[in-house]
């Protein structure tokens, strides 16, 4: 996660944190909370690489950090890298081979043809929306790059568990994505039931989605009569 | 039916190749046609694997050309951008490079984007399931009914990287893929596809008859999951091989072997066997004629020698095949060695039938057979000889059977040196001899007669058996007969009427062999008569002088034989006494007198006119039994004993007679009057008659007959009457046949008169006609005298 982030949804929060606290004098709470969501899917597996949205934080602002998706192995990595919608994205190339780079999605369709160490410049996302990476070369390779229209978003670790920092008060709803579910452009809204009070500053919560098996491109199928 | 050993031979050789042939054949047939349906059922397997493989290599080859299109960045970008010319022109361009028959691009969501080939029609429920298999599965390949056609197909994602389209690309299987197929496995392949209830579909290698013929038996075979192997017409062996089902239809590949192909390889094998099998049956038949003729042409021989046998030719040698089987050896060995004892023993037997095996002398038979032979060149005159020793019994009885042997040795030893021709003598029987006599001299005949009896009854002299006497019955050639038997009968009739006479020897005297003759047919033809009452009762009336009227008749016995006539009744009863008749002849006597008897009590009961009916009894009748006898006769008549007067003969008396006065006195007791019959005749003193229980004398007609001229019966009858008068007798004279007899025995006090001055002796109805019309012509015969 990009430090940058971290500091903008603070201080972005602290504000609202002060509106709400004007608004409503009845909450003498803390100044902000901590959210704790943690993802499991439909086996109770924690589900990484998930990004959680709080759908009640409109874009702000804009970091100006650059996200880095490298190219490791012959994979993306990260294999999701959440940006918000503005911010610029490196593709540096880690292996000692080249790669061509693609995208055909809306949100951003490019190219970085055959290339080695370090494209010639970071390349900016300026719609939001899912961004599918692809190599020309190695078919193997996929990787997301979520565009954010949100201001306050996480995404889940190994673990699956995502923390919002500095949030004014628990919502109602979240937004989710992650890159197994059936339609990858789709963002889930989530209503969340219950918030647990583990400590005074932070709530959590557990979400359950629905992961789809991951369908591995076909190399080289057998025929194999049958029904 | 009979089989000769010839045909059971053959059969039962013919049977057994024949049973073998069968099973050869059948088993052959058989292993030969599951070889057929293995080697089918083996190359069909085969034929299976090779034809999956085909399909396999086949759809990666379709595979590869699909993924060279979907993995193109170009195809991709103008998949992306949804620039539909440049999608349609790379779908043309694979399509023209591998042939295909359909390329198709679908969107995610199940869309025909663009279509190009010649297999139109992809409806979206042909999509759909090819797409649910594709997305989970990643691809797709696989058989498919698309619109009317059978189809291999693909279906790829085209991924950016991940799917956002899916190319369908398909390659027809149509007759050239059959073929193709065909040239490769060496099989015969149908390819069926059903959707719903539509008709099937079908691409085949073979004649499109074939499935379609008959459609239910196909159906099953076709559409059976499992290995099935079903012929048709036994031409094919069919293999399904199932390649997609689904809810909407399903396709099938059908292997077929044909066993025609298989049966080919070997048909030749069953040829060769067939005609091994032809060859070995003529082979057999051969054989076994041959064989069954070395075993049954001997038995043949045999039998025609033991044929020969039977009869009686003994000298003929066996003759049979010694180089024959050894049984047929063996059995000829033993038919020669039976032949040869046969011949031994007939010799033997034939000699002891012809020879006395105690005297040596010729048997009957041989003497037989010896007069025969003399009979066919007879010399002029012989003379046929029996001999027996009359009372032989009683040497054996006195001195043992040794002694008795011995007597019969030394006769026949006497005979054999007076009649010394070979086969002359012979023993007949116990102690009966025969000889025969070649002497034409009267004389000399005589005079060796003689000495032959003087020889032979010396030794029998010597035992002091006085009994015993030599008795020769002699019949003469030819005065006595030309026959053999007739001269030995005759002789025989001679001899028996020697011992009758008791003589030496007696000549056979002409008409004593018909004499004989008669009494034998008389005997036979008595019982028959008896039984069916052919004999006759006649009747003759006694006059009793005293009531002036026949009182009384005799009842007298009549034969009329149907060849002989009449037969006098003296002859035929005394038969009957020789040959155990008399019982019966009595007793129909009897019966009938009684009948009678009662018939005319019956018939005259009004006149109170009583004909008492005297019977004759003989000696033979009177026994213990006779009383019984009578009284159910007069019960069964209803007659009283007065009304049968029982004359009994005086020689009745001579054997027994303190029985027969016993039996006299019962009788008189039951109110019988008796009568002695024929008085005078027998030698009966004057002391028995004393004794004798009886009411009357019945005088002999004997001494009536000529009464009133001979002055000897007039004494003899005279002083009968005087006596019997005095003894309180009744008398009754009998052959009364002038008046001047009637008077003489009525002065002397005879009190009945019978004979035929009145009447002879009448049947029953004419005697009755008699007593009506003659009765009176009597009444007075005695007033007029007197």
């Amino acid at each position: 996660m990009p430090v940058g982030d971290k500091r903008n949804c603070k201080r972005c929060l602290c504000r609202i944190g002060l509106m709400l606290s004007l608004l409503m004098p009845a909450m003498l709470m803390a100044e902000t909370l901590r959210l704790d969501i943690r993802v499991l899917d439909q086996q109770q597996q924690p589900v990484a690489d998930a990004i959680v949205i709080n759908p009640e934080t409109p874009l702000s602002t804009t970091p100006t950090t650059i996200a880095v998706m490298d190219q490791q192995n012959r994979q993306f990595t990260p294999r999701v890298l959440g940006i918000s919608r503005g911010q610029k994205v490196a593709f540096p190339n880690s292996d000692n081979i080249r790669h061509h780079v693609y995208s055909f999605s809306e949100a951003k369709r490019f190219e970085i043809k055959l290339y080695a160490d370090r494209p010639e410049a970071p390349i900016g996302f300026d719609r939001g929306g899912l961004v599918v990476l692809g190599c020309n070369i190695h078919d193997s390779m996929l990787g997301y790059i979520f565009v954010s229209d949100w201001q306050h978003f996480a995404q889940t670790d190994a673990n699956g568990l995502a923390r919002l920092d500095s949030v004014a008060a628990a919502p109602k709803k979240l937004s989710l994505w992650h890159p197994d579910q059936s339609d990858p452009a789709r963002i889930q809204q989530i209503e969340v039931l219950t918030w647990q009070t583990s400590d005074p500053h932070t709530l959590s919560t557990t979400v359950i989605i629905e992961r789809q098996p991951n369908i591995q491109p076909v190399k080289s199928s057998r025929f194999r009569n049958g029904s | 039916m009979k089989f000769s050993l010839h045909q059971k031979i053959l059969i039962f050789v013919l049977g057994l190749l024949l049973v073998s042939i069968a099973l050869i054949g059948s088993a052959v047939l058989y292993s030969t046609n599951t070889a057929v349906h293995m080697q089918a059922k083996e190359k069909l397997e085969t034929g299976q694997r090779v034809f999956e493989r085909l399909l396999t290599e086949h759809g990666s080859q379709l595979l590869d050309s699909a993924a060279v299109l979907v993995s193109d960045f170009g195809f991709k970008q103008a998949v992306t951008s949804q620039d539909l010319p440049t999608i349609e022109s790379a779908l043309e361009n694979t399509g023209a490079r591998i042939d295909a028959n359909l390329i198709a691009l679908v969107s995610p969501d199940g869309m025909l984007v663009a279509q190009i080939g010649k297999i139109r029609g992809m409806a979206s429920a042909d999509l759909k399931p090819l797409l649910d298999v594709a997305v989970s599965q990643g691809a797709h390949s696989t058989i498919a009914l698309i619109d009317a056609h059978i189809l291999q197909l693909v279906v790829l994602p085209v991924k950016a990287p991940l799917p956002v389209a899916w190319i369908i690309i398909g390659l027809e299987i149509d007759q050239n893929f059959a073929a193709q197929i065909k040239a490769l496995t060496n099989l015969d392949v149908s390819f069926l596809a059903e959707r719903d209830q539509a008709r099937p579909l079908s691409v085949s290698t073979l004649a499109q008859a074939l499935f379609v013929t008959q459609p239910e038996d196909a159906a099953k075979a076709r559409f059976d999951m499992h290995l099935e192997h079903s012929s048709r017409g036994d031409e094919y062996m069919t293999l399904p091989v199932p390649l997609v089902r689904n809810q909407h239809y399903q396709i099938i590949a059908q292997l077929h072997a044909s066993l025609h192909e298989a049966n080919e390889i070997f048909r030749t094998l069953q040829m060769q066997i067939l005609s091994i099998a032809a060859l070995a049956l003529v082979l057999s038949i051969l054989g076994a004629l041959l064989t069954s003729r070395t075993v049954t042409r001997p038995i043949a021989d045999l039998v025609q020698a033991t044929e020969r046998i039977s009869l009686g030719n003994y000298q003929q040698p066996l003759c049979y095949d010694r180089k024959a089987s050894a049984e047929i050896v063996a059995l000829g060995q033993s038919f020669a060695t039976m032949q040869q004892v046969i011949a031994e023993r007939e010799e033997l037997l034939s000699r002891q039938a012809y020879v006395d095996p105690l005297t040596g002398l010729s048997s009957r038979a041989a003497i037989s057979d010896f007069l025969d032979q003399l009979l066919r060149m007879p010399p002029a005159t012989f003379c046929v000889m029996r001999l027996n020793i009359n009372g032989f019994k009683l040497i054996n009885d006195t001195f043992g059977y040794e002694i008795g042997d011995e007597v019969l040795k030394s006769m026949a030893q006497t005979l054999r040196s007076l009649i010394p021709g070979a086969g002359h003598t012979a023993r007949l029987g116990a102690d009966e001899f025969a000889a025969v006599l070649v002497e034409s001299d009267v004389g000399r005949r005589e005079a060796l007669i003689l000495e032959l009896i003087e020889l032979i009854q010396r030794p029998i002299a010597q035992a002091k058996v006085s009994a015993c006497q030599i008795r020769i019955g002699i019949a003469v050639y030819p005065e006595h007969g030309g026959e053999s038997e007739t001269l030995l009968r005759r002789a025989e009739i001679a001899l028996n009427h020697a011992k009758d006479q008791k003589l030496s020897y007696a000549y056979y005297l002409a008409g004593q062999d018909e004499r004989h003759r008669r009494q034998i047919r008389l005997v036979a033809d008595l019982k028959v008569a008896i039984a069916q009452n052919r004999l006759e009762l006649f009747y003759q009336p006694k006059y009793d002088i005293k009531a002036a009227r026949v009182t009384q008749v005799e009842a007298l016995l009549r034969w009329i034989h149907e060849d002989f006539g009449f037969v006098p009744p003296d002859e035929f009863v005394a038969l009957a006494e020789q040959s155990g008749l008399m019982p019966l002849l009595s007793q129909w006597v009897i019966e009938q007198a009684a009948r009678q008897c009662s018939a005319w009590k019956e018939k005259w009961k009004e006149r109170n006119q009583r004909i008492a009916i005297a019977i004759n009894l003989s000696a033979y009748d009177v026994n213990e039994k006779l009383p019984q006898k009578l009284g159910r006769v007069l019960r069964d008549n209803g007659i009283d004993a007065s009304d049968l007067i029982l004359e009994i003969t005086e020689s009745a008396f001579m054997e027994n007679t303190q029985q027969a006065i016993t039996i006299l006195n019962q009788l008189r007791q039951m109110g019988f009057p008796l009568s002695i019959d024929d008085y005078g005749t027998g030698y009966s003193s004057l002391g028995q008659l004393k004794n004798m229980p009886v009411h009357e004398l019945k005088i002999d007609k004997s001494f009536v007959l000529n009464l009133d001229k001979d002055s000897n019966d007039q004494l003899i009858v005279r002083s009968t009457i005087e006596l019997a008068r005095t003894m309180g007798l009744g008398v009754v004279a009998e052959g009364v046949e002038t008046i001047e007899a009637c008077h003489l025995l009525r002065r002397w006090g005879c009190e009945k008169l019978q004979g035929y001055y009145f009447s002879k002796p009448l049947p029953a109805a004419k005697f009755e006609d008699w007593l009506e019309q003659s009765g009176q012509q009597f009444s007075g015969l005695f007033s007029q005298a007197d």
